[in-house]
């Protein structure tokens, strides 16, 4: 793909971060760095999504289900919220 | 410098003078990476030094040193991790594995992001005044070096986050 994610690679949280549900949110942490993160409901949506296995399509196939958003534009923020994090180390490729 | 044999509840007088010449140095080194937190990753030191103290000890150290802190003519706001740096480097160099725990609350909106940084030795709270277990009930992970991170309830804003767009849920 042209924007680097292939939408059938799965990934896993990198070993240096924890995350929680606190209240509407997802809070992860850098136990290395201290560093927080807090994703808002859609992130949290994705978060989930990738962190239990789902490819890139899926996780954006399951926001398109669940949220009232056009196809392409979720496609186009999700890979834009994946790519973020991925370049933050929270995910790896599998 | 071993001033003391074995552990022991009570702060001699030498104990004293020796935490008293760590203070100032302590106050700089938190003043220095209180904005460099996650870049400096702080190493605390390992509590198998020499010198001991009890837990009891550790108590007595803390009210005092709490004190101390407390009566300085200087205030920058932030003290609960002042004291709290001071606190751990001075117990953990004096043998007990204090842990420093730092707590967030109200991520939803950062510029209202709220923060702690207590004590505790074996999970026991170290001469505390906040109700740190109802502001900071979720633990999120310990850190090897000695340091546990906490989060509290979030907040409702939206500044500040990671977000992948902003859309309704289906009906």
């Amino acid at each position: 793909m042209s924007d680097g994610l292939d939408g059938s690679e799965v990934y896993t949280i990198c070993e240096d971060f924890t995350w929680r549900d606190v209240n509407d949110e997802v809070v992860v942490l850098n136990v290395k760095s201290g560093e927080y993160f807090t994703f808002n409901d859609v992130g949290r949506f994705v978060w989930k999504a990738i962190s239990s296995g789902k490819n890139v399509d899926e996780s954006v196939r399951m926001v398109v289900d669940e949220y009232d958003v056009e196809p392409e534009k979720a496609a186009s923020e999700i890979r834009d919220f994946i790519r973020n994090i991925v370049a933050q180390k929270m995910l790896k490729k599998t | 410098m071993n001033f003391i044999s074995g552990e022991t509840d009570e702060l001699s007088l030498r104990t004293r003078l020796w935490i008293l010449f760590q203070i100032p140095p302590l106050l700089l080194r938190a003043w220095y990476i209180k904005d460099r937190l996650q870049s400096l990753q702080i190493a605390l030191p390992d509590p198998g030094f020499p010198v001991k103290i009890s837990e009891k000890g550790a108590d007595k150290v803390a009210r005092w040193v709490t004190g101390i802190l407390e009566s300085l003519p200087f205030r920058t706001g932030h003290f609960c991790f002042y004291r709290s740096i001071v606190l751990v480097y001075i117990i953990r160099r004096l043998g007990v594995p204090a842990v420093l725990n730092i707590g967030l609350t109200n991520f939803g909106a950062r510029s209202k992001t709220r923060g702690h940084c207590w004590l505790t030795i074996d999970r026991r709270l170290l001469f505390e005044k906040v109700d740190t277990g109802n502001l900071y009930p979720f633990e999120m992970g310990y850190n090897k070096t000695g340091i546990c991170y906490w989060a509290g309830s979030a907040g409702n804003g939206g500044e500040g986050r990671a977000e992948a767009g902003r859309v309704k849920r289906r009906d």
